[in-house]
């Protein structure tokens, strides 16, 4: 005659072990999902690491330059073409400060008219590239559009 | 019955009584100690259960272990430029072996291999697959589409090894600095080299101070320069003034670091770093900042230029003389190699080989390279070798030790070693600093000379050598350097050694920039001319123009009066006779 204690215990090990296979296989079963996922995220890193690399090398400046010069035409813009806010207003003022003090003529000729130095150094040289510093001849520099 | 328990029977069980009594006392004491000792066992055991199941992860060994999840290991780092741009890294690639037994034919192999790798050298592929080696080594560096390729052949007794393989996607652009890696992941050159146990131990990407959009657009005007010019070697470099970061590092001719097994030796030879030249006038910046600073002569003070300084069997003279008394400013302006020898003179030997010594100049350059070059210094330094060094000649040096000095000659007086690597975070707006604050440098010089040696640098390109150098809104300073090459013991007037170093903007130098071009010829463009302020100026002048604005510098109003006060020179005050500019 079994006591009921030793039945209640017999059920309850029934109960436990195949919960315990139960979820052992499940762990077995994620466990290989795991390693298969982490396979995966390694393989996809290992991608990316040589993605990376191709996407440096396709970067490469002149490259890009080249690209730009074949489809947009973008030149570098020059210093004359970057301001502050402050300085706006003064384009409505004809007597600019370009005005010469006149403390050192010679001196002030030299730093205020750079482009007629160029112009005259363009000459010398016969430098198409070189007639003056505007926005264009900086295109023609870095090799960039007509 | 019972009760008639017989006396004996009585006397005896009384007795056994009596012994029984003590045995079951025994036995109870026993059973006690027992259970006691049970009581503890279990309430350990049941402890250490609770223990182990509630307080530590309770879970029974793993029977499956999943791969550990980390980051990609490989041989060496990835290295960065200053803006995150890959500039190295290591790639998987497969090397292809074979077990020759179990190749069926060679020649079908051999031919079928040929056709997907194109590179591979038949003859040699031949004789290790006769060879009766067990395992040959066939093709290294297979990319992941050829390993598919080859496995598509059907080749049977082929298989493949994983390896690495280094790779530089900018080419030749990065040569120098970079250098490379051989086939066992070992730095052989350039950074690759200098920092090879921190790239092998650390899976940390090492970020360089090198902007690559500014090392392309000096690589590429200096290539031009250096095309047109046929010189025969050319260097660059460009360096943040206010702490000695390089921005840019170019030696031509170069070499493209991901195969620099076809090299020969000219391509090697970084000229920015381990040649070390005369470099000539641009020295005159040093010698007039010397003088300044000791304060033999200030900068309305001047020198006779009008008769070449005899010294023994040479004499010294003018490449443009004039032929008069000349000011301070006039000296760099004309680049009098006169003036400037009186003016180290009257410093003399002591006090310029102290100055010199100060600048790093008679050192080797403390760059992160193994190609640093030792400067050549004159022994015995001799009254002679003082007034030659005043203008370049008779002391050797290397680009980056005279822009690192150029630097420190604009920042305010504060010499920064040269480096590669960033020495300021990217967060700290380097934009805000100050010229003279920053990382730790030692001064060299007085911020109050600092500035003259900047309204000098400025006359020089304003109205000097240096005028095809100007930059509208950048400010560009700078002097010329046309060094005559030691040809066979003798200076000779056909090698020159041309350069220019400059800094912009000169009101608050940020960047210094060096260019330099060893025994350029002179064209048609420039006049038949191959001097510094004809073929390294212009080269300047491009390079300014374009990465001024990529840099973030505000333009300045050259005509601004407050302009024009700071850079104010008077180029010829007075003298023994006077002559209005």
């Amino acid at each position: 005659m079994i006591r009921p204690m030793t039945l209640a215990c017999l059920v309850l090990l029934a109960i436990f072990g195949f919960g315990l296979f139960k979820i052992q296989h499940e762990v077995q079963i994620m466990e290989a999902e795991l390693t298969r996922l982490h396979g995966n995220i390694l393989n996809d890193q290992e991608a990316i690491h040589a993605l990376n690399a191709d996407w440096s090398y396709l970067n490469r400046p002149r490259q890009l330059q080249k690209l730009n010069t074949k489809f947009l035409g973008f030149t570098p813009f020059s210093a004359e073409r970057i301001t502050t806010i402050k300085e706006l207003p003064r384009r409505h003022d004809p007597a600019s400060s370009k005005q010469t003090t006149g403390e050192n003529k010679s001196l002030e000729q030299g730093l205020t008219s750079p482009s007629s130095h160029d112009v005259r150094q363009a000459l010398l040289t016969g430098d198409a590239s070189e007639k003056d510093a505007s926005p264009a001849s900086l295109a023609i520099n870095t090799g960039g559009a007509p | 019955m019972i009760r008639q328990n017989p006396p004996s029977y009585t006397k005896g069980c009384q007795a056994l009584d009596g012994i029984t009594k003590q045995a079951l006392d025994t036995a109870r004491n026993r059973l006690l100690m027992i259970g006691a000792l049970f009581l503890v066992t279990f309430t350990v055991i049941g402890a250490r259960l609770i223990g182990l199941t509630m307080m530590h992860d309770g879970h029974e060994p793993r029977l499956v272990q999943a791969t550990e999840l980390g980051t990609l290991k490989r041989e060496r780092a990835d290295i960065l430029d200053r803006n995150g741009i890959l500039l190295a890294t290591s790639l998987r690639t497969h090397w292809l072996y074979a077990h020759p037994q179990q190749i069926l034919d060679i020649d079908e192999a051999v031919d079928k291999l040929k056709s997907v790798l194109p590179n591979l050298e038949e003859k040699l592929a031949r004789s290790r697959l006769a060879s009766d080696r067990s395992f040959v080594w066939i093709y290294r560096h297979l990319t992941p589409r050829q390993k598919y390729t080859v496995n598509s052949l059907g080749i049977l007794g082929l298989d493949f090894q994983n390896e690495e393989k280094r790779i530089y996607p900018h080419r030749n652009l990065t040569a120098h600095v970079l250098g490379f890696s051989g086939n066992d992941h070992h730095g052989l050159a350039g950074v690759e080299h200098f920092m090879n146990k921190e790239l092998r131990s650390s899976s940390e990407p090492i970020r360089l101070s090198l902007d690559i959009r500014v090392q392309s657009i000096l690589h590429e005007e200096l290539s031009r320069a250096h095309q047109h010019h046929q010189a025969i070697g050319s260097a660059g470099l460009m360096m943040d003034a206010r702490n000695g970061e390089v921005l840019a590092l170019v030696s031509l001719p170069d070499f493209d670091p991901n195969n620099p097994r076809n090299r020969d030796g000219e391509a090697f030879f970084n000229r920015a770093t381990l040649g070390v030249y005369e470099m000539g006038s641009t020295f005159k910046i040093f010698t007039a900042a010397m003088a300044l600073e000791s304060g033999t002569v200030g900068l309305d003070g001047g020198y006779d230029a009008t008769e070449p300084i005899g010294m023994g069997h040479d004499a010294i003279s003018d490449y443009h003389p004039q032929g008069r008394w000349l000011s301070v400013p006039e000296i760099l302006i004309h680049s009098s190699n006169i003036g400037a020898a009186k003016m180290a003179s009257d410093v003399g030997t002591t006090g310029q080989r102290a100055f010199l010594g100060k600048l790093g100049l008679l050192s080797p350059a403390s760059i992160e390279l193994p190609e640093v070059g030792k400067p050549l210094v004159p022994s015995p330094w001799s009254e002679l070798n003082t007034m030659t060094v005043a203008y370049g000649h008779g002391l050797a040096i290397s680009p980056v030790q005279l822009a690192t000095g150029a630097a420190a000659m604009v920042n305010g007086g504060i010499l920064y070693p040269a480096t590669l690597f960033p020495r300021v975070p990217k967060e700290t707006g380097k934009d805000e600093r100050p010229p003279e604050t920053g990382e730790p440098g030692s001064r060299v010089l007085s911020p109050e000379i600092s500035e003259q040696v900047r309204r000098l640098m400025r006359v020089v390109v304003a109205k000097g050598t240096g005028k095809r150098a100007k930059v509208n809104g950048y400010l560009v300073g700078g002097k010329t350097g046309t060094a005559e090459k030691l040809v066979d013991g003798d200076y000779s007037a056909k090698a020159l050694l041309s350069s220019f170093v400059s800094a912009f903007p000169m009101t608050a130098p940020r960047y210094v920039l060096f260019v330099m071009l060893d025994e350029p010829k002179g064209t048609e463009k420039t006049n038949g001319y191959a001097t510094g302020g004809w073929v390294a100026a212009p080269v300047a002048r491009r390079v300014i123009s374009r990465t001024g604005p990529l840099l973030g510098i505000l333009p300045i109003d050259e005509g601004a009066p407050e302009v024009q006060r700071k850079m104010f020179v008077d180029v010829a005050p007075r003298g023994p006779s006077r002559v209005s500019y």
